[in-house]
C-alpha cells in the first residue's frame, strides 16, 4: 500500500529529506514546523513556502499533515491521515489544492466529493474538482514535482 | 539537476535500514504532545474553529463552505479546514 504505515523514523526523514531536496528553489529556505497535538497524532506544517519553478515563476506553497502515529510498539510506526497541499500566486488567489476527504461539521456526512481525496483545480478560471483514489493521492515530493514543472 | 531526482515511493519502499535521523525525528522524540488526550484536543480545536468563523462573520458551517469553495487560498481557511478534519477524526476517536 503506497501510503501504508512507516516506521516514525522513515516517515520524518524522508518528508524532511523532500522538502530540503528543494531548497535550492525556496527563498527563504522552509522545514517542517513539527508539533505533537497528543501522543498518536502528529502536525507537520510547512508554510508558506515561497517557490519559483522551472519556468521561473513564483508560487506560494502550504504544506499541512496530520499524521497518526501508533506507539504501541518499541518502534513507534506513522503515516499520513489528513494533508492540504495548496498551490497559489503570491498574495491572493488559487492554482490547485489536494484535499483528503472531510465532513460536514458535526456529522459524518461527506457528500459528493468530500468523501474522496480530491483535487480542487483553479488555473482555468473556473472549479474543477477531481476525484482521486487512495492510491492516486500525491505524496508532498509528488505534489512539489507538478508544480515545478506544471507552473 | 531537477530536486525530483528524489522520490518518496522509492524511498519508502527500499529496504534500507534507517541511517542518520533526521532533524525532524531529533525534534520528534524531543517534543511533548499540547494535549493530555483526545478531549483536551478536541475542545482546544473546536474553539479554535469557533473563533476563525466569528472572526469572518459567520458560522461555522458557512465558513467552512466558504473555505472549501472559495477561489482565494487564504491561511484562515486552509486553517480551518485542517481544524474541522481534525475536530472530526477526534469526534470518532472519543
Amino acid at each position: 500500500m503506497r501510503h501504508g504505515w512507516r516506521s516514525l523514523q522513515k516517515y520524518l526523514d524522508v518528508h524532511d529529506r523532500i522538502i530540503r531536496s528543494y531548497h535550492r528553489y525556496m527563498n527563504p529556505s522552509k522545514v517542517y514546523d513539527l508539533k505533537w497535538e497528543t501522543s498518536q497524532w502528529l502536525r507537520l506544517s510547512c508554510f508558506p513556502i515561497f517557490i519559483t519553478t522551472y519556468q521561473n515563476t513564483l508560487i506560494r506553497v502550504d504544506i499541512r499533515i496530520n499524521a497518526e502515529v501508533d506507539d504501541s510498539t518499541a518502534r513507534p510506526r506513522a503515516r499520513t491521515f489528513d494533508y492540504t497541499f495548496s498551490a497559489n500566486p503570491p498574495g491572493k488567489g488559487a492554482l490547485i489544492r489536494y484535499c483528503s476527504p472531510h465532513f460536514e461539521p458535526g456529522t459524518l456526512v461527506a457528500p459528493g466529493h468530500h468523501a474522496h481525496h480530491h483535487l480542487h483545480d483553479f488555473t482555468t478560471g473556473k472549479e474543477i474538482i477531481t476525484l482521486l483514489t487512495e492510491d492516486a493521492r500525491p505524496y508532498v515530493g509528488e505534489f512539489l514535482s507538478e508544480i515545478m514543472g506544471r507552473f | 539537476m531537477k530536486a525530483k531526482d528524489f522520490k518518496e515511493s522509492e524511498a519508502y519502499d527500499s529496504e534500507d535500514t534507517e541511517g542518520s535521523p533526521s532533524q525532524l525525528y531529533l525534534d520528534a522524540v524531543r517534543l511533548r504532545p499540547r494535549f493530555a488526550n483526545n478531549a483536551d484536543a478536541l475542545r482546544s480545536l473546536t474553539i479554535r474553529l469557533d473563533d476563525l468563523a466569528k472572526n469572518a462573520g459567520l458560522s461555522v458551517a458557512d465558513f467552512l463552505t466558504q473555505a472549501e469553495s472559495s477561489s482565494d487560498f487564504k491561511e484562515e481557511y486552509l486553517d480551518a479546514l485542517m481544524l474541522a478534519r481534525q475536530i472530526h477524526r477526534l469526534k470518532s476517536a472519543i
